[in-house]
């Protein structure tokens, strides 16, 4: 079951680096420089290039996070079901088991009470 | 078994990687949408939050001067061409305001006059060419002496619009011999059109300064009605471009287009047209709705070009996004065609497309958007505000009786 989790745990874990990556621009109030989008240049290039950045980061937290972590909820949700459905029909096979099987069952029950002395033969009394 | 594992969460990852994006991308603009409040028009009575917001701003920016802002200083030194349109946007606006709302006229016209002193002082000791790009002088205007009319029409458009709210005596006289000057450059040239720059007309500069002929008029008590049919008369036969049905842009002063329909001026040119020939201006907004307007998953934008016109953005046009085609300025000037056509619908989408990709920045000053500039947000105050003084007009100059918007209304 840990190795169902890694996927979405990795794509939970993108997410959230999108996200801090825009809130560490809101914060520090790069919101100012994407005037790019106007055709307003900046006066140097390292504006241009952190409004470009800002520019990606905003998209990639409020389109791209909020998929990956959606998908990671479908991917848990996934797993989760076809684990149950699995227990499920194995359950139901176990009930319907063939009469060798619950023979072996029933004599293993036997000697851990020691009904069975197991000393030669185990099919003695 | 272990690359089998892998294989299959991998495939798993991807199937929920392919539901997950339509179901988010088709939600996204609810978080955007705009208030009931921001499609009312003029009669609705009170200001929406982001008029407020966009109007404290403007008003913050001219109590302490253009020369104090930095943004400005930017701006300019991409397109000086910013700085004129900027301030004939925040006239116009406020002139709507000061319609809106009596109370807080005389501080409204306040800020007006300091616009227009500040411009033609600086029209009058530099020359048009303050606010022109330099290829202005890359060769004769072809109907001398050389006048932007860029530069006179928008003037001209503002010192009316400010006698239209409330005559002010020291600019009849500025008044009257603006819309001489625009009147003159229109009846030189054989399209009834002026040039801005040599041997350009631009429909959006021509536009302006019919606007400005009406105002005038309006003020003045006369009537160049003929003088604006006869322009409507020449844009229909000579200035539509057959593949889109679409005003060109951009057209010599003899009349051969030079540029096909650009989104960063038609939705512009059918606005200014509403109060020379309303049906003509429909017809013009519609055209330029259906080839240039793009609505997707809630949102909506315009693009620069129309698909029969694949060009290259210049420097009014602003940037365009690949694939999608989403331009700023075309955008920006949707905004206030669809808010003055009453296009609610698509208007709606271009205000969710605002607050999800435009950045809006509100603080003390009041509210700007990060990704566009003092003009652009200036256009943003105007087509939110808009609509008392184009009733004046279309009233000839009385209060509010019609409303070109409510006839549109969708």
């Amino acid at each position: 079951m840990k190795t169902w989790t890694k996927t979405p745990a990795r794509l939970l874990a993108l997410a959230a680096c999108l996200a801090v990556a825009y809130l560490a621009c809101h914060l520090l109030g790069l919101r100012e420089s994407v005037g790019l989008l106007s055709g307003t240049l900046p006066a140097t290039e390292q504006e241009l290039l952190v409004g470009l950045f800002t520019v990606l980061a905003w998209f990639g937290a409020v389109l791209v996070a909020p998929v990956l972590a959606l998908a990671a909820g479908l991917h848990l949700a996934v797993v989760a079901v076809a684990g149950r459905v699995a227990r499920a029909r194995s359950s139901a096979g176990s009930r319907g088991a063939p009469a060798h099987g619950r023979l072996e069952q029933e004599r293993q029950g036997a000697v851990r009470s020691g009904a069975w002395r197991t000393s030669g033969s185990s099919w003695a009394r | 078994m272990h690359v089998k594992r892998w294989i299959t969460d991998l495939g798993l990852a991807c199937a929920c990687l392919a539901v997950a994006t339509p179901l988010w991308l088709s939600a996204v603009h609810v978080f955007f949408a705009p208030g009931p409040d921001e499609l009312d028009g003029p009669e609705a009575g009170a200001l929406s939050e982001r008029a407020r917001g966009l109007r404290d701003r403007q008003l913050e920016l001219w109590a302490r001067g253009p020369g104090a802002d930095a943004g400005f200083g930017l701006m300019r030194s991409n397109n000086p061409e910013w700085d004129l349109m900027g301030r004939t946007f925040t006239v116009l606006a406020l002139a709507n305001l000061a319609l809106r709302e009596p109370g807080a006229r005389p501080r409204d016209l306040e800020v007006m006059d300091r616009i227009i002193d500040e411009t033609l002082a600086a029209r009058d000791a530099n020359g048009a060419e303050h606010f022109l790009l330099p290829y202005w002088q890359r060769a004769p205007y072809a109907a001398p002496p050389r006048r932007a009319l860029f530069v006179e029409g928008e003037l001209a458009a503002m010192i009316g619009a400010r006698q239209l709210v409330e005559a002010r005596p020291a600019l009849r006289a500025r008044l009257r011999d603006q819309v001489d000057r625009v009147i003159a450059q229109l009846e030189e040239g054989p399209m009834v059109s002026g040039e801005s720059y040599p041997d350009e007309c631009w429909t959006v500069d021509n536009a302006f300064s019919l606007v400005a002929i009406r105002l005038a008029d309006v003020v003045q008590g006369e009537d160049h009605s003929e003088l604006l049919r006869r322009w409507v008369s020449n844009a229909r036969e000579h200035l539509v471009d057959p593949r889109t049905g679409m005003l060109v842009s951009e057209y010599t002063w003899a009349g051969e287009p030079n540029d096909g329909p650009e989104g960063s001026s038609i939705f512009l040119v059918a606005h200014l047209l509403q109060v020379v020939d309303e049906g003509f201006a429909r017809d013009r907004y519609e055209r330029a709705r259906r080839e240039l307007g793009v609505e997707v998953a809630g949102f909506a934008y315009a693009r620069e070009w129309p698909a029969a016109w694949p060009n290259v953005d210049d420097v009014d046009s602003g940037p365009t996004i690949p694939i999608a085609g989403a331009n700023a300025g075309a955008s920006g000037l949707a905004v206030l065609a669809a808010a003055s056509f009453g296009d609610d619908r698509f208007l709606r989408g271009l205000l969710a497309s605002l607050d999800f990709a435009a950045f809006p920045i509100e603080d003390a000053r009041g509210l700007r958007y990060g990704a566009s500039n003092p003009v652009g947000d200036a256009v943003l105050l105007y087509a939110l505000v808009q609509g008392p003084l184009w009733e004046r007009l279309s009233n000839g100059g009385l209060g509010p009786r019609h409303s070109t918007r409510a006839q549109g209304r969708s």
